[in-house]
């Protein structure tokens, strides 16, 4: 267990030296689409809030914690580039050779996606503060949204290590990109259920990403420990279990091929 | 994760093997017996046995494709054979961890991250392979300036030459200092001044008592470095030996001469003898050196005056030893480009 909590830092100050030498698709770049949509949307589709199905709330107090799973979203993965990279390249191959068990390649950098994500997901809440939108359980609130939005952005980066694996391409964040957009849009991070269409209403129930929505909204809206919060939590387990076992059947099956 | 992957990729507790990793390495170092490695429905690795004595050096040669990298991935333990077994500094092939304990490993590919500096990549690995910050910081300096990397420490080492990125990929493979080491085609790509830096590193290592197992495609390189030569053609051993038996074995002496005769006229002469035109006005004659027969030198002599018998005037004349490249053509019958002493395959491809 120590060679892995070893292993395991070392593969994370790997990554970290890396990203700070190349912030911009570490910790920009993962900010940018819900900065972006915070600030176009409020201004555009305030006036949704006006529909008699949206409710009671304001819309930039409905966006922002929904919003925010973005930065997640849209940009996790970064990470899978430089295993796509290490496995092309040989030096994977060096690491199986070392005495650290393999498994914390992934973990480290299972945990820099956690941490990278942090600096996004605050420039993201606080300008959607900024433009309007409010914490009513003050910061406790607002770091349990930090909380599930970095845990969004682990869990979600599994098919990207296991999609790295399979191709050895370190292109992979930018291919599986576009994932984040369905996974986005069919969910209740933009708009209430109420508001959609049938369609789009039955996709969103079914996504787990407005389960997590759903918790971060009530963390910042309503109850701080809610029936929403927890599901949350149990979804992003579940997700983030199913997607490091994807990564690992893809390491074992590119090991045993090898 | 299948049963084979995990036996394969299994990491005992530090303390574990630290009990291994200081006894003595047995003699042989490295010992295969019908090696098998079967990818779909190619055979790459056909039941190769071999015995390489500790402290020595091991050179394992054939062209690409020949089966070099895939016998070294399973001495490796890298890849799992599909028959065979092997131990490797006195361990089972099949218990991974303990003969990855004993081995340092370079594989064709320098294994680098272009991204990392060269100290950072040595701590990196040293790290990984359980020393301290502290010893890895020591074991990093140390090894930098062992191989001339002192003043490109701190460069990024997607910026070094091809020689520095070998010569890190080989320092890399000595933490730990592994009894065993396998270097696949180190020197490939590399320009002659960085082959022969790097050759007298290696003895360098064989002298401290490391057994190292190269592949290579030069046959120059076997021959100066090899206490023992494996030649390896389509994924057999078709001949073993330390270099000077194969070449006495195996090799001719090659006589070749300026003459006035022609080169059909010669090869009338000397009928029944292998006689070929060189392309520059000279004929090279393969000369089997027959004991029997009286010394070599004599042999050549009455070669000559065969030919001057026949009244052909020989006006230079130059006589070379017995090479490993005779030895590689006469078992392969594969072509060599004599630029390079590499290997080439009967199309021509290197």
């Amino acid at each position: 267990m120590r060679a892995l909590v070893n292993s395991t830092m070392l593969a994370f100050v790997r990554q970290a030296r890396e990203a700070r030498r190349d912030p911009g698709p570490f910790y920009v770049l993962p900010m940018l689409p819900a900065l972006l949509m915070t600030v176009v949307f409020i201004a555009l589709f305030e006036r949704i809030a006006t529909l008699e199905r949206f409710g009671d709330t304001a819309y930039a107090e409905f966006l922002v914690p929904g919003v925010v799973a973005l930065v997640a979203l849209l940009g996790a993965g970064a990470t899978s580039s430089s295993l796509a990279a290490d496995l092309r390249g040989g030096f994977f191959q060096r690491l199986r050779l070392l005495r650290a068990p393999i498994g914390s390649q992934l973990s480290g950098r299972l945990l820099f996606e956690a941490v990278r994500l942090l600096p996004g997901t605050a420039v993201v809440l606080a300008v959607g503060l900024a433009f309007g939108a409010t914490a009513h359980n003050g910061l406790a609130g607002i770091l349990v949204v930090v909380a599930l939005v970095t845990l969004l952005g682990v869990a979600f980066t599994g098919i990207f290590y296991a999609v790295a694996i399979r191709t050895h391409d370190p292109q992979t964040p930018f291919t599986l990109q576009p994932l984040g957009l369905p996974l986005s849009f069919l969910s209740t991070a933009l708009v209430p259920l109420a508001v959609m269409p049938e369609w789009a209403r039955t996709a969103a129930q079914f996504n787990p990403v407005t389960v997590v929505v759903d918790g971060s909204r009530q963390a910042m809206l309503g109850q701080l420990w809610s029936a929403e919060l927890g599901w949350s939590v149990v979804v992003l387990a579940v997700w983030t279990v199913l997607g490091v076992l994807l990564a690992w059947a893809a390491l074992s099956r590119d090991i045993a091929r090898s | 994760m299948t049963a084979m992957d995990s036996r394969a990729d299994r990491t005992p507790a530090p303390a574990d093997v630290d009990r291994y990793e200081h006894e003595a390495v047995p003699d042989p170092a490295i010992e295969a017996t019908d090696l098998v490695k079967r990818y779909d429905d190619v055979v790459a690795v056909d039941g190769v046995s071999l015995r390489v004595p500790r402290a020595t050096i091991f050179a394992y040669l054939g062209r690409n494709g020949s089966g070099k990298t895939s016998t070294v991935r399973m001495l490796t333990t890298l890849s799992v054979p599909s028959a065979g077994t092997a131990r490797v500094a006195g361990h089972d092939i099949a218990d991974a961890a303990r003969v990855r304990a004993h081995i340092g490993v370079t594989m064709q590919e320098a294994a680098l991250d272009p991204a990392m500096t060269a100290t950072e990549h040595l701590r990196l690995v040293a790290g990984l392979s359980g020393l301290r910050s502290s010893a890895a910081e020591v074991l990093a300096g140390e090894l930098l300036d062992t191989f001339g990397l002192a003043d490109a420490a701190n460069r990024r080492i997607g910026t070094f030459s091809g020689g520095m990125q070998r010569r890190l990929d080989i320092a890399t493979a000595l933490i730990g200092q592994p009894p065993v080491l396998f270097l696949d085609e180190p020197t490939t790509g590399l320009d002659p001044q960085s082959r022969r830096a790097l050759w007298a590193h290696i003895r360098t290592l064989r002298e401290q008592g490391t057994t190292v197992f190269l592949t290579t495609q030069y046959l120059e390189e076997a021959d100066e470095l090899a206490d023992r030569v494996a030649i390896i053609d389509r994924g057999a051993i078709i001949a073993e030996d330390t270099p000077e038996a194969l070449k006495a074995r195996l090799g001719r002496t090659r006589v070749v001469f300026d003459h006035d005769g022609g080169a059909e006229r010669v090869r009338a002469v000397l009928a029944g003898r292998d006689v070929e035109a060189d392309g520059h006005g000279r004929s090279v004659v393969a000369l089997d050196a027959d004991p029997s027969n009286g010394s070599e030198g004599a042999q050549v002599l009455a070669l000559l005056e065969q030919v001057r018998g026949a009244g052909i005037g020989i006006e230079a004349l130059s006589v070379s030893a017995p090479s490993l490249e005779d030895v590689y053509l006469r078992v392969t019958g594969s072509a060599i480009t004599t630029g390079q002493d590499q290997i080439t395959d009967p199309e021509g491809q290197p």
